[in-house]
């Protein structure tokens, strides 16, 4: 493909930039903000700083937090009511990627109307939707950067993939300092998560140069900081650089999409509540090893962001060392694990495989892959 | 382009962009003005649309206003009567015809479900209309919305347009309030023709009748009329200032003394009035109050009748009743006397065989005979006037007429000490005339004279009796005038002296029905009576015949007297 397009949200980083959020919103034109977040991030005390800011600036808001991890279509319609009860004009996510998620559905229904099934698949969003303000606590989901929203069918169980250009959020304020408060397997899942967003976007079918470098960038400061952040979760500078890494991931995957991984990944979170991160972990060496022959080259490079020397191995090789590479990351983490372990049986994978066909982050797979061979991914990494 | 390149053209999105909230508010915006300029056109519609408009000019009045707020190609109006529709008017005028809705019609969908609805062009929807073909464009869609009389659904309108664009939902919504307010215009109308139609009804039926008729308020005010005026009226009417009646009618600046309102006003009861006119006409004069809804007098209608004809008639009647009457009377006296006047004739006549010629016995019974004999005639003339009405119409000498006239009243009259000269004229053509009835009018003309000279208290009382032909209009008319030197009659009565119980005489003396019923005779001869007189000198009535064309004359009748 010869022509390209790159979109991102402004960008505040920088440790402390939370404070940037009163005036942001200002800037965007809120009187009243909608701020959706969830409990863990609440008790973290964020959400109160947040407010205490947005007050400074004179804003008034209202908190939504009733969601869970991989957030559900009736979470989204609890907050679209209270949303639409409450008088806001604004709507702020603080959390990882299920708030943020679950911000953009709010956003899309207050606007566009209907039911939020209406809007699955690319391009189905109407009418623009009220300014969006992200901050991710996570560095992993990459949705405050994404044109994405994940949410489950809770009738279909299978999550639906809302892609549109209009959920690109209007500012995303990454502030390495909330990472602080995540768990060592929180900490663990979303790194993988930035991991994969990062793999998958730079083998990508969409991949551009632009997408290619911010891709990079995810994978090498992943390699060099996840294992540190994980161990220790006051490491200002791990934390820094992960939130960074989950940042560039975020770019790259929003602008070059993702690939199978995802696309099997988000059938099992439609089965099961398990972190997104966690099932990528179970998944992504295996669709790995199937895509490695299309791409050595770009595989090899993988294997060198990620710390390995690829010097005089023949590029077949080289490219395996990629795998090597995660596999490595994926055990110091903790997070070798087959699906096995979270549930999912022999007899789920005919029709986990069916669904993940028509995922959209297939699309961008570099390699096709029919029902037979997903079957036969999900096999391996059971 | 395979499926899969589609797709990933899409997700990385080079086509698409996120949504900017200035085009969005531009759209609102913009919708935002369309619908003004619909609400204007609404507001437009109902000031434009005249209550008298038919439905076809409501049509293109509306159709020209469309172009801005609802692009349409044609409109058209459907009227659902006694179970059938019918393609009332439609706008251009010849754009299409349809004979007959088809129970699957679009239309009839419309009226049955009373939701105002988009239909898609095509065969399978308008087979049934004709489409002229001066209009090329196709059709792409067309709206049906009903039109509502309260809940009742009395018809369509539809609207369809050749755009690419089918309607949209915001425009079938405007072309139901349209729909609404044509609806309302339409009935309006019909409400409006039904409520003049029944008052030019009533108005024409009064205007039908030929007797004025007015109504006028309490204060003397005329409101409405029918047109129709009297002569004695019509002066006053055209030159009034006020709407007064008293001045519309009699040219007064203040109410009649004696008004009938007053009477209506007192009573609440209808008043009636006779009144005779300057002119001598007879008019009857009916006073009707008029209540409003509280039941109180708010106006009085007026009718006036003139009644001089009719009352014409009567007098007639009477007469003739008097007159048969008399005749009967007269028929039976005559009978009576005739028996003893041959007796006393005849007995006389044989009497006066027995003395000499020249004896003065023979003298005195030959009085008696020419005495009898004068009788006998008398009696003969009273019988022949008792019959009138039996008598036809004959060529007549008016001279013996007047002979036998003077022959039964010269004796009464002269007792008055009042003198007659008869003038007349022997070569006086004769005329076609019921004898005895010229003889009544005679009597009536003499009988008058003779009290008009008896009030006059003169010492040289004189009548003198003349006939004459004269050139009236260039024709010649034989003429019987009465002349006398009495009182004479006032300028001012001298118009309704011929008016049916019009009388000066005090009601012992005269009937008033004398010269009316004189009159009425001579009119029925084709002929008029007429009348000069100087008040304090005297009058003088003449009978003036048309002669007939035959102008001989029979020999001198003898006279009788
Ligand atoms: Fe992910």
């Amino acid at each position: 493909m010869n022509i390209s397009k790159f979109v991102t949200p402004e960008i505040i980083f920088g440790c402390g930039s939370l404070s940037q959020i009163g005036g942001s919103a200002l800037r965007l034109g809120a009187t009243k903000v909608f701020v959706v977040s969830d409990a863990g991030v609440i008790k973290a005390g964020w959400v109160d700083i947040a407010i205490d800011y947005l007050r400074q600036a004179g804003l008034e808001s209202e908190t939504f937090s009733a969601l869970t991890t991989n957030p559900k279509d009736n979470e989204v319609d609890e907050g679209l009511a209270q949303y639409l009860q409450s008088g806001c004009d604004a709507i702020i996510a603080v959390g990882g990627g299920s708030p943020t998620d679950v911000a953009k559905s709010v956003a899309i229904l207050a606007t566009n109307g209907g039911e939020l099934q209406q809007y699955e698949g690319i391009n189905h969003i109407v009418r623009p939707l009220p300014p969006m303000i992200m901050v991710p606590t996570t560095a992993g989901a990459g949705s405050e950067v994404s044109q994405f929203t994940i949410i489950v069918d809770t009738a279909r169980k299978l999550k639906m993939s809302i892609i549109s250009k209009s959920l690109v959020p209007d500012i995303a304020i990454v502030d390495p300092e909330l990472l602080r408060t995540k768990d060592r397997l929180l900490a663990a899942a979303t790194g993988v998560d930035a991991l994969t967003h990062g793999i998958e976007s730079y083998v990508s079918l969409a991949a551009t140069p632009l997408t290619d470098i911010h891709a990079l960038n995810a994978m090498r400061l992943i390699s060099a900081n996840l294992r540190r952040a994980v161990d220790n979760r006051d490491d200002i500078e791990a934390n820094t650089n992960m939130a960074m890494a989950s940042l560039s991931a975020g770019i790259a995957f929003s602008n070059a999409i993702l690939g199978a991984t995802h696309a099997m990944t988000h059938q099992v979170d439609g089965l099961l509540d398990h972190h997104h991160g966690e099932t990528n972990a179970s998944i992504l060496p295996h669709v790995m090893e199937f895509n490695l022959s299309t791409n050595p080259h770009k595989f090899a490079i993988i294997a060198n962001a990620l710390g390995k020397d690829t010097r005089g191995l023949d590029s077949s090789a080289a490219a395996a060392q990629s795998i090597e590479a995660v596999n490595q990351i994926l055990e110091d983490v903790g997070l070798a694990k087959g699906l096995a372990e979270f549930g999912i049986k022999e007899e789920m994978i005919n029709s986990l495989s069916k669904n993940a066909l028509n995922d959209a982050c297939l699309v961008t797979n570099p390699r096709e892959a029919s029902l037979e061979e997903i079957e036969a991914i999900f096999r391996r990494a059971l | 382009m395979d499926k899969r390149e589609k797709l990933l053209e899409q997700l990385t999105g080079v086509n698409s962009s996120k949504l900017n909230y200035y085009v969005e508010l531009k759209k609102t915006t913009e919708e935002a003005l369309k619908q003004n300029s619909r609400l204007e056109i609404l507001h437009q519609l109902t000031r434009d649309i005249n209550i008298d408009m038919s439905m076809q000019d409501i049509l293109d009045r509306t159709f020209a206003k469309l172009p801005q707020a609802l692009p349409c190609t044609f409109m058209g109006i459907i009227v659902l009567k006694d179970g059938r529709l019918r393609l009332q008017a439609v706008t251009p005028r010849d754009y299409c015809r349809v004979e007959e809705f088809p129970d699957d019609s679009p239309t009839w969908q419309v009226i049955r479900s009373k939701q105002a609805t988009i239909f898609n062009a095509g065969r399978d929807s308008s087979a049934h209309v004709w489409h002229n073909p001066a209009y090329p464009e196709q059709l792409s869609s067309f709206a049906i919305a009903p039109m509502f009389e309260r809940a009742e659904v009395i018809g369509g309108m539809v609207v369809g347009r050749s755009l690419e664009a089918p309607f949209s939902e915001g425009e079938l919504k405007f072309i139901h309030h349209l729909a609404d307010q044509m609806a309302i215009s339409i009935l309006n109308a019909r409400l409006y023709k039904q409520v003049s139609r029944t008052t030019t009804q009533w108005e024409e039926t009064f205007k039908a009748v030929t007797d004025p008729i007015f109504l006028v308020d309490l204060d003397y005010n005329v409101l409405r009329h029918n047109g129709r005026l009297t002569p004695e009226i019509s002066p006053y009417w055209q030159q009034a200032l006020s709407r007064k009646c008293f001045t519309k009618f009699h040219g007064h600046d203040q109410p009649c003394k004696d008004c009938p309102l007053s009477e209506v006003k007192r009573t609440g009861n209808p008043v009636q009035r006779k009144a005779q006119t300057d002119s001598g006409r007879l008019l009857e004069a009916a006073y009707y109050p008029v209540f409003n809804e509280e039941n109180t007098l708010a106006a009085v209608t007026i009718i006036l009748k003139d009644v001089t004809a009719k009352t014409k008639l009567e007098a007639q009647v009477v007469h003739s009743a008097k007159l048969a009457a008399l005749g009967e009377m007269a028929a039976g006296v005559a009978h009576e006397l005739n028996s003893p006047m041959t007796v006393v004739i005849g007995t006389s006549q044989m009497l006066a065989r027995d003395f000499a010629a020249d004896s003065i016995e023979a003298e005195s019974l030959q009085d008696i005979i020419n005495s009898g004999l004068r009788c006998k005639g008398i009696i003969k003339n009273l019988l022949s006037f008792a019959r009138q009405d039996l008598a036809p119409m004959i060529p007549t000498d008016l001279n013996s007429e007047v002979r036998k006239v003077l022959g039964l009243i010269r004796y009464q009259i002269n007792r008055e000490q009042i003198r007659i000269l008869d003038r007349l004229d022997p070569k006086l053509p004769l005329v076609d005339a019921n004898g005895p009835q010229i003889q009544q009018v005679l009597t009536n003309l003499l009988v008058n004279a003779r009290d008009a000279l008896n009030d006059s208290g003169r010492s040289k009382k004189m009548i003198t009796v003349s006939s004459l032909t004269r050139q009236i209009d260039g024709e010649p008319r034989a003429v019987i005038s009465v002349n006398d030197n009495g009182t004479g009659i006032k300028t001012e009565d001298l118009n309704r002296i011929f008016t049916p119980f019009f009388t000066s005489k005090e009601s012992s003396k005269g009937t008033g029905l004398g010269l009316s019923v004189s009159l009425g005779i001579a009119e029925s001869h084709a002929g008029t009576i007429e009348v000069t007189s100087n008040f304090g000198q005297g009058s003088t009535f003449s009978l003036i015949l048309p002669i007939l064309p035959d102008n001989s004359r029979p020999e001198e009748v003898m006279n009788i007297v």
